[in-house]
């Protein structure tokens, strides 16, 4: 099971609200699909996010994903220890993982987002297909 | 075949060489003072070295290729087809290749013959009214025709017309282009039997579709049924149909895209018309299209024209290869390029239907798409592409069409003998065993090569472009 | 036919494998009403010989001197560049996916990088460009890229090549991007940054500078605007041997006068170099080293994932196929000459165009601008107004009449030399000298 402190869009992105701050990263299931990570794309502090656009890329050796955010909100930090190593996603993801600190806009749009278990629920029906 | 490993040619400075002499001395002119700032670094250290050492590094580099006079290269999509040596040495000759464009008419006038007539061949060979020679590769053919695409709904004052149309077999060079030209590209799945069908296109025939760029026959292969009828919705929309001619080897004399509902098309001359691939270019991809794309054309010399999208007058290195190529077959022999094509790749098909998954049983033209669906032990369409290495053969074109899994996409081309498809086949089925018998022989393969599997993480994450003197 | 591999009886023997009676029965996926209902009217097929008789028969005469440049260089070709460049590993073989199978187009794309990147003082090069005119338009696509807040306008100095002005301009239409051009001081012949306010500059897309630009004069560096988003062109990639590197935030132009013959101006090659930071913004394609599984240096494609194959419309260009085999001509050819050997031909073709220069002048053809030169400048015919004519009755082409491009530029004529002008300089010299004073 997923940790329950945070909220899950389908597109494998994790919310975190800490405080009037917040954290954004990606799932372990998202991790395992993307073998060979070589770049992660951030947007700059002060960059004002859309809910459900995209916000950044990861890249692998042959592929390149989109990253989405969940919430409406600002860049307040970017993860500079992830940057310089993408390891910690594979080892990490759900904590040392975290790639933005962001200011929530809307704060009622976490209402909108998945729980871990429908986080999980998502999953396998995307696996089954 | 034994091959003596080379390195790159750094670091190799010998303060004693002084370099290849091009020129030699004239005290009148030599003499001259020069009252230019200097960089004074050697051209910021590039090596120095002999001519024999050049001579061999370069011919000892050239034996880690492998390439077509050695032997099958069935890249799908890429027709690697053998390439004629009399263009090679016909494109050499000083006096075709020497002249400049800005020399007067004229010293042109033999290359402007050649061109004309190229021009009037590829217009009676796809049916379309015009022919631009000047882009210059087939990418480059894709943006001047999105770009005449734009200029013309721009012209006519459809600024709503922001949406391209692509299957999802399309090179990935179709929807760079569109972007490259400022529109929005919507991505179409094709249908349970491999092709584009009207009823999957239909939802998305809005008002603001601008053109649909569909290639045809398709990466699969197989001919787009739909093609004609899915042209008349877009026209009756004021949209436009461009059609990518990568696989233009498959058509000749046998249907023209120009009457048939597309309105440009671009040519790959290093496919079709075998001018050389040269280890990634250089390519030529001229357009055909129709008056009613007239006006927009990079040398229509009207002021909606796009404008010119390469300087001079294109690449007229390949126009006298194609030229060479077009003269030596005639019509006829252009058909039975084609029909050679199509047969070849059915036989190599059929031979291959029993070893390999085949997605789609569609019958197909040029090329065959099979996928690793079914391999035993975790192996993959890559383990199968690096063994063939060790059989003597290129691999095919893997992973691409890219919503076909593991597509493993073969084109033998007319120029192979049925003996040597027969050997391709054979291979196949012999790694098929393999798999099953010693499936870490596949998977650790090649062993032939100068090196092995390389490390392609590696190279993204350590990012290594040039040589760093010490 | 010609380069057909099978004969009747195999083709036969294939479909009667496959079970059909001809090849109409595999084209049965194609409409009756979509087939051409003719055979097709193309000359042909003709004999090898006959081929080539026909070839000779469209010969027609050659100029015995060419002083044209504009964008395109004389140079001579050194024999083991064709002899090398010729071979069939280089010419038929494929872009290098199979790294395994390519080491060899891998490690020259590796060495072409290294080598644009010295001779441009860039830190990373990319492995060719179709020509110096679209790497330029790329250029100005890859600035859009990395200054996402940029006002969406690119000055240009009326300097560059008019052609790459013509391309520029094309691929700019679309994606929104202003073409604005910058006045050259016409004494000088350089271009007039001052004309125009510092913080547009500044604030734009990218300013465009090409040095040596298209009227010969080698630009001021310390004149461009400091702190706009330079963008330099070179189209005499001999120039690079012999002056500083321009300092530029992206550096492109063309390698066409490093072993490859004129052909009409194509296939050249162009060249792309800029700082490594921008290396995911950066057209093209690139080639790293690396290891293979056994820990042995080897060389792939790297950062595909720019490119159009993965990243589709969302790709950093749609190139593909590009000039592999002229960047290999420009590969060996920086070997064969070796750092020194292009600083020596550079002085020659540098001197050679002083010794015109001076010859010009004492004949009453005095050069148009005062700023400084490399191996082309341009002459003012105005006091010999048939001289051009003269001279090509002669089969000796005075270079390129400027009013082709610029109508107020008539009587101006932009002359080039190369070391094919160094040996025979006073002979040519004397021959446009006999005209002048007859004429």
């Amino acid at each position: 099971m997923r940790p329950d402190d945070r909220k899950y869009l389908k597109s494998h992105e994790w919310v975190k609200v800490d405080g009037d701050v917040a954290y954004v990263g990606i799932t372990d299931y998202a991790v395992s699909h993307l073998s060979d990570l070589v770049f992660l794309d951030l947007p700059d502090v002060g960059t004002d996010l859309m809910a459900n656009e995209p916000f950044g890329e990861i890249e692998s050796v042959k592929a390149v994903s989109d990253l989405y955010c969940p919430v409406t909100a600002e860049v307040l930090e970017q993860n500079e220890e992830l940057l310089g190593d993408l390891g910690i996603l594979g080892k990490d993801p759900f904590e040392k993982g975290w790639m933005l600190k962001v200011r929530l806009q809307k704060p009622n749009e976490l209402n909108d987002l998945l729980d871990a278990a429908g986080y999980e629920k998502a999953i396998q029906e995307d696996e089954s297909h | 075949m034994f091959s003596i490993p080379e390195k790159t040619i750094f670091p190799r400075t010998d303060a004693e060489c002084p370099g290849f002499d091009v020129v030699g001395d004239n005290a009148a002119v030599d003499a001259l003072a020069l009252d230019l700032e200097r960089r004074g670094d050697c051209c910021g250290g590039i090596s120095q070295t002999t001519e024999i050492d050049v001579v061999r590094h370069y011919t000892r580099l050239s034996t880690l290729n492998f390439d077509i006079d050695r032997g099958m290269y069935p890249l799908g999509s890429c027709t690697m087809k053998h390439n004629p040596k009399l263009n090679e040495a016909v494109a050499a000759d000083p006096h075709w290749a020497f002249p400049h464009p800005y020399w007067p008419e004229k010293y042109l006038e033999g290359h402007h013959t050649i061109m004309a007539e190229i021009e009037r061949d590829l217009r009676e060979v796809s049916g379309f009214d015009r022919v631009s020679l000047l882009p210059a590769a087939g990418a480059h053919g894709e943006l001047t025709s999105v770009f005449m695409i734009k200029a013309y709904h721009e012209d006519r004052g459809n600024h709503h017309k922001k949406i391209v149309l692509t299957p999802d077999t399309s090179h990935g060079t179709n929807p760079a282009s569109a972007a490259m030209a400022g529109f929005v590209c919507k991505q179409i799945p094709s249908g349970p039997d491999g092709f584009l069908r009207y009823e999957d296109v239909e939802p998305h025939l809005t008002d603001e579709v601008a053109a649909i760029m569909v290639t045809n026959p398709n990466t699969l292969g197989i001919y787009e049924r739909d093609f004609t009828r899915i042209a008349e919705a877009i026209h009756a929309l004021d949209g436009l149909v461009y059609m990518d001619g990568a696989n233009f080897n498959a058509i000749m004399g046998i249907f023209q895209p120009g009457k048939i509902g597309a309105d440009v098309m671009h040519w790959n001359l290093h496919k079709t018309f075998t001018t050389p691939h040269g280890g990634g270019g250089p390519g030529s991809g001229p357009i055909g299209y129709n008056e009613n794309l007239a006006p927009y054309a990079p040398e229509s010399g009207d002021p909606r024209s796009i404008g010119p999208v390469k300087a001079f007058l294109g690449q007229w290195g390949m126009f006298i290869r194609t030229w060479c190529y077009i003269r030596a077959l005639g019509a006829a022999g252009l058909k039975r390029v084609s029909e050679e094509a199509i047969i070849n790749a059915n036989y190599l098909r059929h031979e291959l239907e029993d070893t390999l998954h085949l997605p789609y049983s569609t019958p197909t033209l040029h090329e065959a798409v099979f996928t690793d669906h079914g391999f035993p032990n975790g192996l993959i369409t890559k383990d199968l592409a690096k063994r063939l290495i060790d059989w003597g053969f290129h691999p095919p074109t893997v992973y691409f069409p890219i919503m076909v899994e593991g597509a493993i996409m073969i084109e033998p081309t007319e120029t192979e003998t049925k003996a040597e498809i027969d050997r391709f086949v054979a291979a196949v089925k012999a790694i098929r065993k393999e798999m099953d018998e010693e499936p870490d022989l596949v998977r650790g393969a090649p062993y032939t090569t100068i090196v092995r599997r390389v490390d392609e993480t590696l190279a993204a994450r350590n990012l290594d472009l040039r040589h760093q003197p010490d | 036919m010609r380069y057909s591999a099978n004969t009747p009886t195999s083709l036969r023997a294939m479909l009667d494998r496959i079970g059909a009676k001809s090849v109409e029965d595999l084209l049965a996926t194609i409409p009756a009403d979509v087939r051409l209902d003719r055979e097709l009217e193309i000359a042909g097929p003709m004999p090898e010989a006959d081929l080539r008789g026909r070839l000779e028969e469209l010969k027609g005469p050659r100029p015995r001197i060419s002083l044209v440049g504009g964008g395109l260089y004389d140079h001579y070709v050194p024999a083991p560049v064709d002899a090398l460049a010729g071979r069939s590993e280089w010419v038929t073989s494929y872009t290098p996916y199979q790294p395994e199978l390519a080491q060899g187009t891998l490690v020259m794309y590796y060495e072409f990088q290294t080598y644009v990147a010295q001779l441009t003082g860039q830190e990373i090069a990319n492995a060719g460009m179709y020509d110096g005119s679209t790497a330029l338009s790329e250029a100005v696509l890859m600035a859009a890229r990395v200054r996402t807040k940029a006002d969406p306008v690119v000055y240009v100095s009326a300097g560059l090549h008019p052609e790459y002005l013509a391309v520029l301009r094309t691929y700019m239409r679309f994606v929104g991007i202003e073409v604005a051009t910058v006045a050259l001081e016409p004494e000088s012949g350089r271009t007039a940054w001052n004309s125009v306010d510092a913080a547009s500059l500044a604030k734009a897309q990218a300013i465009v500078v090409q040095s040596p630009n298209f009227f010969g004069v080698i630009e001021d560096a310390a004149a461009l605007p400091a702190d706009a988003f330079k963008i330099g062109v070179c189209t005499e990639a001999l120039s690079m041997a012999m002056l500083a590197p321009l300092p530029v935030e992206i550096m492109v132009g063309e390698i066409q006068s490093f072993g490859i013959p004129i052909q009409l101006g194509g296939p050249t090659a162009g060249f792309f170099a800029t700082r490594k930071d921008w290396v995911r913004k950066m057209p093209g394609r690139l080639v790293g080293r690396s290891q293979d599984v056994d820990g042995k240096e080897a060389f792939c494609i790297t950062l595909a994932t720019r490119e159009q194959f993965i990243r589709r419309e969302k790709a950093t260009s749609n190139i593909c196929t590009s000039s592999g085999l002229m960047c290999l001509r420009a590969t060996i050819y920086m070997s064969l000459l070796g750092g020194r050997g292009l600083e020596r031909l550079a002085e020659k073709n540098a001197r050679t165009a002083r010794f015109f220069a001076r010859g010009f002048e004492e004949m009453g053809l005095p050069l148009v601008h005062r700023g400084p030169y490399f191996n082309e400048f341009v002459i003012d015919c105005s006091a010999k107004p048939g001289l051009h004519d003269a001279l090509q009755r002669q089969d000796l082409i005075l270079g390129l009449p400027l009013d082709r491009f610029h109508p107020e530029r008539k009587n101006q004529y932009l002359v080039a030399f190369t070391e094919r002008h160094h040996g025979r300089a006073e002979a040519i010299l004397q021959e446009v000298k006999n005209l002048v004073q007859h004429s």
